[in-house]
C-alpha cells in the first residue's frame, strides 16, 4: 500500500513535470533559435570562426579582441555610453518612482492612467523621436513657446548636444521604469504602513525603512530595462546627436557595414557585453536582490 | 518624402505659380508627351516575369513613371530604398552565397569591383538591353567594369561644398575654407553652422583633399594627418550631417556650409519631385562649389544582384530606363543626371553645372578605389577616433 502511494505521487509529480516542459517549450525553443544561434555565431565570428560562404570553420583566432582593445578612442566610447545609460537609468528613477508610487497607492484611475502612459508607445519608436526632433530644434516649439514668453532671449541650442541624446532616452525609457515599480508597489499592503505609523515612524521614516526597501526588487528590474537597451543605443544618438555624441551602437553600425568587418564587430559587441556584464553583476550583488520581479 | 511636400507647397504656393513657372511647367509637360509620342518602336514580345523587385537609392528616379511601365507590362513592383551605399552592400553580404530577393540593384563605382569580385552580381546580357548603345562612349566600358560586364551607367556626379550666398563671404572656393581654424577664418565666423558628411570615405577624401594628399590614401601618416585636421574641426561643427539632414539645414538657415553631394544641392535649389517635372528654381541663392583642390567624382550603376529572381523583367527595366525620353524625365524630376537623356532636357538645366558636371572637370576630379577589407577597417578606425575626440 505505502508503496503503491509512493508511485502515485511520483507518477503525479512526473505528469506535471510534464507540463511545465510542455508549457516551457515553444518559450525555450523561439530563445533557442533567434537569440542563442545568433548569439554564438557573434562569438563565433569574433574569434574567426565564420568564413565567408558562413561555414563554421576552424581557425580561432584572437587578432580581432586585440585589435579592439587597441582602437583609439574606443575606451572614451564605452565610457560616454555607459554614462549615458547611468544618467538615463538614475533620471528615469528619479522622474518615475513619484509616478509609479502614485498610480499604485494613491490613484483612483489606475487602469486609465497607465494607458495613458503606454499610448505613445503605439507610436513607431523612429517616429516619435524625430517628433521629439521637432520640439526640440532651435526653431523649435519648445523655443518657441520660451521665447514667446519672454523667458529667453536666444533660442536654446539642445538638438545635438548631450541633453538632447538625454532627453531622447529619458522620454523613450521611463515607462521601462514605471511598469515595474508599479508592479511592486501595488502588491504594497497598506497595513505595513499602518504598522509603521502605530509604531511611530514618521513619513520619511515609513518611505526610507519600509515602501523603499520593498520596491528595491522593482526598480532594480526597472533598472535593468532602461540601462541595457539605454547603453545601447542606436537611433537617438544618430538621429539627435551632435559631433559628441556617438555611441558603442554607432561604433558597431559602422564597422559592420562601413568597415564590412563582422569580426571585428562582433568582438567590440561582446567586449561591451562583458563590460555591461560586469555592472550588472556588481550592482545586483549590491542592491542584494535575488529575486527580480518583471 | 515630407521635406519635398513641403517645398512643393512653398514652391508653387508661394511663387503663386508665377507665369514664367507656369508656362515652363506646361512646356516640359508638352515636351514629354512629344518626347513619349517619338519613341513608338514596336516593342519585341518578351517573355517577362510577372514582378520585379527594386533596390535603389532614396529619392533617385520618377517613380510615377515607372510604375506606369509596370502596369503597361502586367508586372508588379516592388520598390525599396537605401540611404547609404553600405546598406546596399550589407544585403548583399549578408545574403551570400543566397538571393538578396532583388532584381535590380544601384551601386557606387568604388564598391563595383569589390561586389564583381565576390560574386555578387548576375553578368549582363547587353543584347537584351538595346539601348545601351545610346550611353554616351565616356560612360561606357568603365575602369571598374571593363566592357560593362556587370554593369550599365545609371546617373553620377561630385561631391562639394553647398553654401549660402546670402550669408557667407567670400565665396567658398576650396576645402582648406572648410578646415581654416585661424581666429576670424571661416570656420571661426561661421562656428556651429557648419555641417560635414559622416560618410568615412567622404569625410577622409575632403579632409586628405584639404591636407594635398590621394583621398585614396590609407598610409598611417596621411590618415593620421587627416584625423587630426577632422578633430581640429570637430568642435566648429554643428554635427555630420547626412543628406536629409544637410539638406533640410540649408533650406532653413540652421546650416550655412554643407559637405555635399551636387545632386543633393541641386534638390534644394530647384523644386524638385518624385513623381512630378518641375524646373523651377527656388532657392539660388544655394550654392555648389567642387573645392579647388580636388573633389570625388562618383558614378552610378544599374546591377543585377547574385540569384536574381526576374532576370528579364530586370533586364526590360535597365532598357526602360535608358530610353532617353525616360532618363530626360527623370532628370527633370529628380535633378540627377541621366547620361541618355542629356540632350532631351531643356538646356537651362542641360547646361547647369550643378546637374550635368561639365566633362572638363569631371575628368580632373578622383574616383573612389576600392579599399582592401584591411584598409577599409584600419579607415573606420580613423572615424571611431574622430567621434571619440
Amino acid at each position: 500500500m505505502k508503496g503503491f502511494a509512493k508511485k502515485y505521487i511520483a507518477a503525479v509529480r512526473r505528469s506535471r513535470r510534464m507540463q511545465y516542459i510542455l508549457l516551457l517549450l515553444p518559450g525555450m525553443v523561439f530563445l533557442a533559435i533567434f537569440f542563442m544561434v545568433p548569439f554564438f555565431l557573434t562569438a563565433l565570428y569574433s574569434v574567426n570562426m565564420v568564413n565567408r560562404l558562413k561555414q563554421i570553420v576552424f581557425t580561432p583566432s584572437l587578432e580581432w579582441y586585440l585589435y579592439a582593445l587597441g582602437m583609439e578612442g574606443l575606451l572614451t566610447i564605452f565610457l560616454r555610453s555607459i554614462g549615458y545609460g547611468l544618467a538615463t537609468t538614475l533620471f528615469c528613477v528619479i522622474l518615475g518612482y513619484p509616478v509609479a508610487y502614485y498610480i499604485a497607492v494613491k490613484c483612483r484611475y489606475k487602469d486609465f492612467v497607465l494607458l495613458l502612459f503606454m499610448v505613445p508607445l503605439w507610436v513607431s519608436f523612429l517616429l516619435r523621436t524625430y517628433a521629439l526632433m521637432g520640439i526640440l530644434s532651435s526653431s523649435g516649439l519648445l523655443n518657441e513657446i520660451l521665447l514667446g514668453l519672454g523667458i529667453i532671449k536666444e533660442p536654446l541650442e539642445i538638438l545635438r548636444t548631450h541633453t538632447a541624446i538625454f532627453i531622447g532616452m529619458v522620454y523613450n525609457y521611463l515607462l521601462f521604469m514605471v511598469l515595474p515599480l508599479y508592479a511592486c508597489l501595488e502588491k504594497l499592503d497598506v497595513s505595513l504602513l499602518e504598522a509603521a505609523s502605530t509604531l511611530g515612524a514618521g513619513k520619511i521614516s515609513t518611505f526610507l525603512r519600509v515602501i523603499l526597501p520593498l520596491s528595491l526588487p522593482g526598480m532594480v528590474a526597472g533598472s535593468l530595462l532602461v540601462f541595457i537597451p539605454a547603453t545601447g543605443e542606436f537611433i537617438i544618438p544618430d538621429l539627435m546627436g551632435g559631433t559628441q555624441t556617438y555611441m558603442i551602437g554607432n561604433v558597431i553600425y559602422s564597422v559592420f557595414l562601413y568597415a564590412r568587418n563582422w569580426s571585428l564587430g562582433s568582438a567590440i559587441s561582446l567586449l561591451f557585453l562583458a563590460f555591461i556584464l560586469a555592472i550588472i553583476l556588481v550592482y545586483l550583488k549590491y542592491a542584494r536582490i535575488k529575486e527580480v520581479v518583471f | 518624402m515630407k521635406r519635398r511636400d513641403f517645398l512643393k507647397i512653398a514652391g508653387t504656393g508661394a511663387a503663386g505659380l508665377a507665369v514664367g513657372g507656369l508656362s515652363s511647367y506646361l512646356w516640359s509637360q508638352s515636351r514629354i508627351s512629344s518626347l513619349e509620342s517619338q519613341l513608338k518602336r514596336a516593342h519585341v514580345p518578351l517573355a517577362l516575369e510577372d514582378s520585379l523587385n527594386i533596390f535603389n537609392w532614396t529619392y533617385y528616379l520618377n517613380k510615377n513613371r515607372i510604375n506606369k511601365w509596370a502596369d503597361d507590362l502586367g508586372i508588379a513592383l516592388a520598390y525599396d530604398t537605401y540611404e547609404s551605399g553600405e546598406t546596399l552592400m550589407g544585403e548583399l553580404e549578408a545574403a551570400y552565397p543566397g538571393a538578396t530577393g532583388y532584381d535590380i540593384c544601384v551601386m557606387t563605382d568604388g564598391d563595383v569591383p569589390y561586389a564583381i569580385e565576390q560574386g555578387y552580381f548576375e553578368p549582363l546580357d547587353l543584347d537584351k538591353i538595346p539601348n545601351f548603345e545610346l550611353v554616351p562612349n565616356d560612360f561606357k566600358d568603365p575602369e571598374y567594369d571593363p566592357e560593362n560586364q556587370y554593369t550599365i551607367i545609371y546617373s553620377y556626379g561630385t561631391t562639394g561644398i553647398g553654401w549660402n550666398s546670402d550669408e557667407v563671404s567670400p565665396a567658398i572656393k576650396k576645402w582648406a575654407d572648410v578646415f581654416d581654424t585661424t581666429p576670424g577664418g571661416i570656420l571661426d565666423r561661421y562656428k556651429g553652422k557648419v555641417t560635414m558628411m559622416p560618410e568615412v570615405t567622404e569625410i577622409l577624401a575632403a579632409a586628405l583633399f584639404n591636407l594635398g594628399l590621394d583621398a585614396n590614401s590609407c598610409e598611417e601618416d596621411d590618415l593620421e594627418a587627416a584625423k587630426n585636421a577632422l578633430i581640429a574641426q570637430k568642435p566648429y561643427l554643428a554635427t555630420y550631417a547626412g543628406t536629409e539632414e544637410f539638406m533640410m539645414g540649408l533650406q532653413t538657415g540652421d546650416f550655412l556650409i554643407s559637405h555635399g553631394w551636387n545632386g543633393d544641392i541641386g534638390g534644394i535649389v530647384y523644386e524638385s519631385s518624385e513623381t512630378d517635372v518641375l524646373l523651377e528654381k527656388i532657392l539660388p541663392k544655394i550654392k555648389y562649389t567642387v573645392a579647388e583642390e580636388g573633389g570625388i567624382a562618383w558614378y552610378d550603376n544599374f546591377a543585377i544582384p547574385m540569384g536574381a529572381p526576374h532576370p528579364e523583367a530586370a533586364h526590360a527595366f535597365i532598357d526602360f530606363m535608358l530610353r532617353p525620353e525616360i532618363a530626360a524625365i527623370n532628370t527633370m524630376s529628380v535633378k540627377y543626371p541621366f547620361p541618355t537623356g542629356r540632350d532631351y532636357v531643356p538646356k537651362a538645366l542641360r547646361e547647369d553645372p550643378l546637374i550635368f558636371t561639365p566633362p572638363e572637370l569631371l575628368a580632373k576630379l578622383t574616383r573612389t578605389r576600392t579599399f582592401t577589407p584591411e584598409e577599409r577597417t584600419r579607415r573606420d578606425a580613423i572615424w571611431t577616433a574622430v567621434q571619440a575626440a
